[in-house]
């Protein structure tokens, strides 16, 4: 079992100041763009940022925690509110309660792996045959590069 | 009580009749586990279900179905299927944020359509690799069909090379909002017969009798 934060850190790349720039580049203008790294394209219509799919997800699974955080910082806002108005004893342990309570939480808890897999033995046969060597094992769909998944691993 | 004509029921005992060899009706695992059975040793299943377009597919794209007349275009347009390999870091498992995984979309394709839940149901997939000492029981028991925790799929985009086959999960359930899903990276969809399998195992697996249950329930 692990429970990971991974830090987030995005960096500027490359900058195409026209469609027609990036155009002639072609697919190899985006190879550098992962890890994140975003890209930049100026065009007639706007300014535009590339980023690759796994750091979109990344940013976007982040958001989605951001949102989740807005509910226990209201609490603590209005914790400081009441403290600021009325610095009366109740109000300011609300406050250290409030703070508290978020200090409990120093990141917002994330997992990337469970615990793998067991037997769960049934039938167990000794002659079975089964393909364990990954070259003889047909991949349906082979359109994306391989992600080392081992770090789904615990 | 109306009177109902035929054989409608008409009380709820009749009610309870007419849906008990529906409702929790079990018959589809028996006819996966005995195709599963007829084909030999495991290495032969992994050849007949890891085969292209055997379980998994290309993803399944609205446009494309669009143009070729497989759907019509006054019916709902789709991002997503029931069933679809996605990845997000936007899904929870008991508070915790679920991060680099693949899932299997356990919601039926009607309600991936935009604004018409809150919310969706995904299975998270494990996958399997070549070194596991336990990858040659997981994957014969796998290949059986008969587990109520796991479904056999075939290595999928994005995998390692080491990866053998994947487990879908049906021990617990994630949830996502359905707007975060609909932003998901999309791997594959099942084929016809994969989406056959996948909805007999999670009916069956989320609605299932046990052995006393009937009589408990009915005489107790």
């Amino acid at each position: 079992m692990q429970i990971t934060n991974k830090k987030f850190r995005l960096r500027s790349g490359a900058n195409w100041t026209s469609f027609e720039k990036f155009r002639l580049q072609g697919a190899e203008a985006l190879s550098s763009i992962a890890n994140g790294v975003i890209a930049t394209l100026q065009t007639k219509t706007g300014q535009y940022r590339i980023i690759e799919e796994r750091d979109f997800q990344a940013m976007y699974g982040l958001a989605r925690d951001v949102d989740r955080l807005r509910g226990g910082l209201r609490v603590v806002i209005l914790a400081v509110r009441a403290a600021q108005k009325h610095p009366d004893p109740e109000n300011l342990n609300l406050l250290a309660e409030a703070v508290a309570m978020l200090g409990d939480l120093p990141e917002l808890p994330t997992r990337n792996s469970f615990d793998g897999l067991v037997p769960e033995n049934f039938d167990l046969d000794e002659d079975d045959e089964v393909m364990l060597d990954p070259d003889e094992i047909e991949r349906p769909l082979q359109s994306e590069s391989a992600i080392d998944n081992r770090i789904d691993r615990s | 009580m109306m009177a109902v004509a035929n054989n409608q029921p008409n009380n709820l005992e009749t009610l309870e009749n007419q849906l008990r060899e529906l409702s929790h009706d079990d018959r589809v695992l028996t006819i996966i586990q005995d195709f599963a059975d007829r084909l030999g040793k495991t290495k032969d299943r992994q050849k007949v279900f890891g085969a292209e377009g055997a379980l998994v597919r290309q993803p399944i794209e609205y446009r494309d179905m669009l143009a070729k007349g497989l759907i019509r275009d006054d019916e709902d347009a789709f991002d997503l299927l029931q069933g679809d390999i996605v990845s997000s870091d936007a899904g929870y498992f008991l508070g915790e944020r679920i991060t680099n995984m693949k899932f299997a979309i356990a919601s039926s394709t009607c309600d991936l359509v935009l604004g018409r839940r809150d919310y969706a149901s995904l299975l998270r997939l494990q996958p399997i690799f070549s070194d596991d000492p336990q990858a040659k029981q997981l994957l014969g028991e796998m290949l059986k069909f008969k587990s109520t925790k796991r479904m056999y799929l075939p290595p999928l985009p994005g995998d390692s090379r080491n990866v053998v086959g994947n487990a879908v999960l049906f021990d617990g359930v994630i949830q996502i909002r359905l707007d975060d899903l609909l932003l998901a990276t999309r791997h594959a969809s099942l084929s016809l017969v994969g989406w056959r399998i996948f909805g007999s195992l999670v009916r069956t697996i989320m609605v299932r009798a046990g052995a006393s249950e009937t009589e408990m329930r009915s005489k107790a």
